[in-house]
């Protein structure tokens, strides 16, 4: 990740350039791009047709496992190969033998699982990139799914390839490549529908170029779907594409020390990018997962019983409230601590529904009170909160 | 009372190997083996045609071979049990006299696809004599005795959950992302392994136990006294039998095969007493049930189909069949599964198998597979049905029969005598729930109930009567029966055998003995009575109602006299036709009436953890108070009225004036300004509404419907006198009262909070749920309902 140095002053040329190359975020396959040829050059595993990697070797690179040996100009580095996504091993399992077989992969689960984050690493892992994607939407048109026409050069030329604007999809079935298709539910069904051929005949005719054009899909082509399973009733899928999908339901991290550890990885690595200062202590970090967890399930370690809000306080989103915590600490003074916690945390737990105050009252109430007696993160999480909510 | 995985340095590779080479190259064949597996099984078999022994020596409990002639029997069919219990008479494990002594039991389960089964079946086939070896579970608790923290009923720990235990398998499972012990056994030793060589299959088995058994602890006491027992078992029988020890083969458990030969130590003697050994049958669900433990099986019809599959040379189509039945057992349960989805399992199943390093697809595989391609959501919603038909179909629902040449005690030959003439035979050839529903009235069905509950006096497992009410909300003719085989039935008739030989005699042996053990427990009395009246045990009737009698004037505790009053009211209705039996029954409920009520003032100060079961008593007394005529009502209300007055509790102070106001001894109003009683309070004593109030919702609807106004308004003064701290400590109780309503209550409550606060102007501002024709209809119905009422004196 390229990092900005704070100073001494750029000169005008500089920043122009600056502002050229750098990037908020580069896509898994840059990101990890050492990690994917340090995998590639140990792999001795048999890959499916057009797969940068075997099915062993990606999984490898999803879970993570010991350093490797890299080549690279000659030069031999280690290469931590470092664990991309912390949930159930028989899970990435399950999603590459799928992507390997006839039908299509459709993650699906709560918000802020990391169905996106998983989506976008196996593609990167099987055919070198992840840019490949439609955005699902309700505005999505068949068109963004298929293809559509340079309209100035057909009204002069008529109907040609080259006047052609290939969609993602197009550019993955030439290239044999995976297709990234994020919230696909948000789609209305009719355009929903426009992948059943694709995903059947492997597939897409053009009518309006003459003869029986069309465009058929290499080996390794396939499609990566993801679900918000709160919006499965927005668009749910009709049950010809269904048929077409295997679905991978992607849990909300069961144990607290697998979620404890998935925040500190990723908040660090966030906290990075943004060059901030803050570090996250493991008080804290108890802290703000216990309050997550706590909320989202409805009851606190002690077993009082509480109220559970509308949304769904992922793993995501207390990793938000770690990076804006360490972000107000950089630009306005203080720590990441219980208070700063305290303080993003509402944003988290009231989205929609301002009856969620009400839960965030409770939980101060019935529990981070009792907590705050003993002093220490609890302490300045309640008195920030008490002060916050009122 | 597993050891935990043992942490120890790993001998050498080539140590390992030369441990190995030893046992198995020794004149003594041994064969390891690990219960219920196919292939075990398979290559076992192949073995011991190979071997053609003279002996062969089996890890089963020793003293059960006089059973082996009916177990093969060509009309025993698997899954059957070797069952052995133990009656310990001479107290050799202590006890109070008085008490029964302790009994001990175990079950040997045996598959058609066990290892253990086909051993024996081709030793006889080949003219081979099969010998059990291993030391019999009361000899174990014997040798229990004399090691203080060991239970002398503790199961034994199995060879497999030995090796599952060691360091060496739980790096093998991290290394290779097994995930359980079934799955790496599957992986390594079943279907990777399948066609092996014999040699080689035993070999790598070897191995891989010697290299587990060495990364273990020492023994266990339990293992350390097994094997001495088996070896001991060896070395004797090849001496008196002059049988070469190349002649003779050893198959037992991998684990025992490098047990310590040069311990020379006896093994526990078994312990004098009363032993019984029968072959019953078995079944794939209780194989199922113990799966983890010792004999037990994670899936018993699928590793059956597999071995099935093994034995007609086609190994590779037992997934593929066990696949399609379960999608057609989906379908049947409405799943939209087709012949696509089976071949994308069967596809997925294959690239899942080797993406995880295994040359065949294993169980673990096929039931992922299943998830991909079938389950369109979250498992444990959208896939719940079809997650719960595979398992059903992965254990199946088959049960064994044992031979009839096995010869049955008289007890378990009456059982099946009775089955057939009441025609409930039929019922219990598969482990299914069966649903029996009986009209008493019915001569036959009258037989069938009084047979039932006959066999659940014995504890005879067979099934449990299910509450039905009648369209009244009475249970008066009818019955329904939960039936379920249950492969403790047989067991459990051979415990009984001693108390009779007809089930009849035995279920009143079993009732005087349970009426002796009673004392004057007024409840229990009374259940027995109603048990003696469902047996249909005439000769014990006058004998239990002499019995309860005197129970119920001698036992002083509220609950169990509501209790029994209760249970006498229920023999009532369900008494036919003689009166004076119904006489007999109204004289115990009248004594149990007076009795109750004397003893409710002692209630006063029950403790708070007793407070449910007393105020729920309280209120099954105020029912009798209110519909049975016979009963002075007026005692009920004065004895109340003292336990209000005596007791410091505040919920039973609430629940009392709440059960006068309820039966309409006292005014609604009293209630409300006992709470206003708490506003004006000290803290400590505001701390108590809550609990107060609690008790009053918990008997009385009475407040809310009539009251309410009243007591929101208290409510309103205590809960704005109470600062927070107050507040905050009374509000769980609070919650709580409320949450007891009724929500048709709640709402009203809710309402009259409402209008208390002015937040709602009249009550009949609501939206009109159905059409306006609709509701002009339901007020015409109203006004003539009101008319016909107002005929019968009700209005």
């Amino acid at each position: 990740m390229a990092r900005k140095s704070m100073s001494p002053p750029p000169s005008a040329s500089a920043v122009a350039a600056d502002v050229s190359d750098e990037v908020l975020r580069q896509p898994a396959e840059q990101e990890h791009a050492l990690e994917l040829l340090a995998l590639q050059q140990h792999d001795r595993d048999p890959r499916p047709s057009n797969w940068r990697l075997s099915p062993r070797a990606v999984l490898a690179y999803i879970n993570g496992r010991e350093p490797l040996a890299l080549m690279l100009d000659g030069r031999e580095q280690q290469v931590p190969i470092r664990r991309k996504f912390f949930g159930d091993a028989a899970l990435v399992e399950r999603a590459i033998v799928t992507l390997a077989s006839e039908r299509a992969l459709l993650l699906l689960g709560e918000p802020g699982t990391g169905k996106s984050w998983l989506s976008e690493h196996l593609a990167a892992a099987i055919c070198g990139t992840s840019l490949l994607v439609i955005q699902g939407t309700a505005g999505t048109t068949e068109d963004h799914i298929k293809y559509s026409w340079n309209i100035a050069r057909v009204i002069a030329e008529g109907p040609r390839p080259d006047n052609l604007i290939p969609s993602p999809t197009l550019q993955a079935m030439r290239r044999g490549a995976l297709l990234r298709f994020e919230e696909i539910t948000r789609c209305v069904p009719d355009v929903q529908d426009a992948l059943v051929s694709i995903l059947s005949d492997k597939r897409v005719a053009i009518p309006e170029l003459p003869g029986d054009s069309s465009i058929a899909a290499k080996p390794g082509f396939n499609v990566i779907a993801t679900a918000n399973s709160r919006d499965q009733g927005v668009n749910q899928l009709s049950a010809a594409l269904k048929r077409r999908f295997n679905y991978i339901h992607i849990p909300l991290v069961a144990d607290k020390q697998t979620e404890m550890a998935i925040v500190r990885e990723r908040s660090e690595q966030l906290i990075a990018r943004y060059s901030l200062p803050a570090t996250l202590d493991e008080p804290i970090l108890d802290l703000l997962t216990t309050v997550f967890r706590e909320i989202r399930q409805g009851r606190s370690e002690d077993g009082v019983s509480l109220k559970s809000p509308s949304t769904t306080l992922s793993t995501a989103e207390a990793i938000g409230v770690a990076l804006d915590a360490a972000l107000h600490a950089r630009y306005f003074g203080g720590s990441v601590d219980g208070s700063g916690i305290a303080r993003q945390l509402v944003g988290s737990v009231v989205k929609e529904d301002l009856a969620d105050l009400a839960v965030l009252k409770e939980y101060v109430q019935l529990v981070a009170r009792k907590r705050a007696r003993n002093g220490g993160p609890w302490r300045e999480f309640y008195d920030a909160a008490e002060a916050g909510l009122g | 009372m597993l050891p935990s995985p043992q942490v120890r340095a790993l001998p050498s590779p080539q140590a390992l190997a030369q441990q190995v080479d030893e046992v198995l190259g020794a004149a003594l064949y041994w064969f390891p083996l690990r219960h219920h597996s196919p292939t075990v099984a398979s290559v076992l078999e192949r073995a011991i045609r190979q071997r053609r022994p003279k002996l062969l020596f089996l890890e089963a409990p020793a003293g059960l071979e006089h059973l082996l002639p009916a177990l093969l029997e060509s009309d025993t069919r698997p899954p059957v049990a070797l069952y052995s219990s133990f009656r310990d008479d001479h107290r050799v494990f202590g006890g109070d006299p008085g008490e029964p002594p302790l009994q001990l039991a175990s079950w040997y389960p045996l598959l058609a696809c066990s290892p253990e089964y086909v051993a024996m079946r081709t030793a006889h086939a080949i003219g081979a004599q099969v010998v059990f070896i291993d030391l019999p579970q009361h000899a174990l608790a014997a040798g229990r005795l004399q090691r203080p923290a060991a239970q002398p009923d503790a199961a034994a720990v199995d060879s497999e959950q030995l090796l599952a235990h060691t360091d060496f398998y739980a790096r093998l499972a991290r290394a290779a992302g097994y995930r359980c012990w079934d799955e790496a056994w599957d992986s390594l030793f079943e279907h990777g392994a399948i066609g092996q060589q014999v040699e080689s299959y035993r070999h790598a088995l070897a191995a891989f136990c010697a290299a587990a058994r060495a990364s273990a602890g020492n023994c266990d006491d339990d293992t350390l006294a097994r094997e001495r027992h088996m070896w001991g078992s060896i070395r004797s029988t090849l001496a008196t039998h002059a049988v070469a020890d190349d002649q003779a083969m050893v198959v037992c458990g991998g684990y025992h095969l490098f047990l310590d030969r040069a311990d020379v130590q006896s093994p526990p003697a078994p312990p004098p007493g009363t032993l019984h050994h029968a072959l019953v049958p078995y079944s794939f669900l209780r194989i199922w049930e113990r799966s983890g433990y010792a004999a037990g099986n994670r899936a018993p019809q699928y590793y059956q189909r597999l071995y099935d599959a093994i034995r007609a040379g086609t190994p590779d189509d037992a997934v593929s069949a066990h696949l399609v039945a379960i999608l057609r057992a989906a379908r049947r349960q409405g799943e939209r599964l087709g012949a696509a989805d089976a071949i994308a399992v069967q596809h997925h199943a294959t690239l899942l198998a080797q993406l995880r390093g295994r040359s065949r697809v294993v169980l673990d595989d096929l039931d992922d597979a299943l998830l991909s391609c079938c389950v369109k959501g979250d498992p444990a919603e959208d896939g719940a049905l079809l997650r719960k038909t595979a398992l059903e179909i992965h254990i199946g629902n088959r049960v064994g029969k044992v031979s009839a040449s096995a010869g049955q005690l008289p007890l378990v030959r009456d059982y099946y005598a009775q089955l057939d003439l009441l025609q409930l035979g039929s019922r219990l050839n598969v482990e299914q729930v069966q649903w029996l529903d009986l009209d008493l009235r019915d001569t036959r069905d009258a037989a069938r109930s009084a047979f039932l509950h006959r066999l659940r006096r014995l504890d005879v497992p067979l099934g449990e009567v299910q509450a039905r009410a009648d369209s009244f909300g009475q249970l008066l003719f009818r019955e329904r029966w939960r039936l379920c085989w249950d492969a403790g039935i047989e067991a459990a008739l051979i415990e009984r055998s001693l108390d009779g030989d007809t089930v009849a005699a035995a279920a009143l042996t079993a009732l005087a003995r349970a009426l002796a053990q009673t004392g004057f427990d007024a409840a229990a009395s009374c259940r027995l009575l109603q048990g003696a009246l469902a047996m249909d045990l005439p000769q014990m009737l006058g004998q239990a109602q002499a019995h309860c009698a005197q129970a119920l004037d001698l036992d002083s505790r509220f609950t169990g006299l509501v209790d029994a009053l209760t249970t006498l009211r229920v023999i009532e209705r369900s008494v036919v036709g003689a009166q004076t039996a119904r006489a007999d029954i109204a004289r115990l409920i009248e004594r149990a009436w007076d009795r109750a009520c004397f003893s409710l003032p002692e209630i006063a100060a029950a403790p708070r953890d007793q407070h449910p079961p007393v105020i729920d008593a309280l209120k099954a007394l105020a029912e009798v108070a209110l519909t049975r005529e016979e009963v002075d009502a007026d005692l009920y209300a004065n004895c109340v009225r003292s336990a209000a007055e005596q007791t410091t509790q505040a919920e039973l102070r609430g629940a009392f004036l709440a059960m006068l106001v309820e039966i309409r001894r006292l005014d609604a109003s009293v209630l409300a300004s006992e709470i206003a009683g708490y506003a004006d309070a000290a803290p400590q004593q505001q701390l108590l509404a809550g609990d107060y109030l609690h008790g009053v919702l918990a008997v009385s609807t009475t407040a809310v419907m009539v009251g309410a106004s009243a007591l929101v308004a208290a409510l309103d003064r205590l809960l704005g006198n109470a600062d927070s701290e107050v507040f905050l400590g009374m509000l769980p109780r609070l919650r709580a009262a409320i949450e007891q309503l009724h929500p048709r209550h709640r709402d009203a409550f809710a309402a009259e909070v409402a209008r208390h606060l002015g937040l709602v102007d009249a009550p009949l501002d609501r939206a009109l749920r159905g059409s306006a024709a609709g509701q002009a209809l339901i007020v015409e119905l109203d006004r003539a309902t009101a008319a016909i009422m107002a005929d019968w004196g009700f209005a």
